[in-house]
């Protein structure tokens, strides 16, 4: 799979969103790396652990966006709502059915996801985080 | 990877040795969750002098727990780190987010 890493132009302007956004790309590489792609539990335990990761960042986005009073956050949320959902979907058909999707295809879709919100969604939050740093 | 915990007084630490990667993801958060949910500890510190290794999960590991944690309103401190892990936290900006001291 064709790899990404996280540079300035995927900057938020928070600091703390930027890093949660960089180890999340990192870590997908590192999986994606892992050599044992057919090792189900293996696999299993690592989806779970990047959608615990995603759900936590996700949250903290959230609570970050309502700090900073944007008026944007019900339809994000909505959009994280949705991801989560699909990415627990996912998972309980990779539990039932190692053969259902590859490794490589799941990271796929998270990576692609992040790279889509990040520079779709994320960025019209910048200017109100932003002004809460100042 | 051996995980070693101490509670004194207020504080309590987690003491990390060798490799922390992926691989100890479970025992890593079986050692905190207990210490969020202890109200006498009013911070967490996380020893790394004996860490040798850190990849990518393991920052997400820390930031999972540094979440957690806030939600507890407990700060999480990362101790002692050796160069070569000062390195990989100073490249993910953790000096930023944690409180990132030496004790010894």
């Amino acid at each position: 799979m064709e790899l990404v890493e996280w540079n300035e132009s995927y900057s938020v302007g928070n600091v703390l969103m930027d890093a949660h956004h960089r180890i999340f790309f990192e870590t997908i590489k590192e999986f994606s790396e892992f050599p044992d792609k057919n090792n189900h539990e293996a696999i299993k335990q690592r989806i779970e652990f990047l959608i615990e990761y995603a759900a936590m960042h996700l949250s903290a986005e959230e609570k970050l966006m309502l700090k900073a009073n944007y008026p944007g956050l019900d339809g994000h949320k909505a959009v994280h709502d949705a991801f989560v959902q699909e990415l627990l979907s996912i998972k309980e058909s990779f539990d039932k059915d190692q053969t259902s999707i590859t490794a490589d295809k799941i990271l796929q879709i998270m990576q692609d996801w992040l790279v889509t919100h990040i520079v779709g969604s994320d960025k019209r939050y910048m200017p109100y985080v932003q002004k809460l740093q100042v | 990877m051996a995980i070693n915990i101490q509670i004194n007084d207020r504080s309590a630490r987690i003491a990390m040795a060798g490799r922390f990667d992926f691989e100890v993801h479970r025992d890593f958060k079986n050692a905190y969750m207990p210490l969020i949910n202890n109200g006498a500890v009013r911070e967490i510190e996380i020893e790394m002098s004996k860490v040798d290794y850190l990849d990518s999960a393991a920052l997400g590991m820390l930031m999972l727990l540094n979440e957690r944690a806030k939600e507890a309103s407990k700060p999480v401190a990362l101790l002692n780190a050796s160069n070569v892990v000062s390195q990989v936290l100073e490249v993910a900006n953790f000096s930023k987010i944690f409180n990132i001291r030496n004790t010894v």
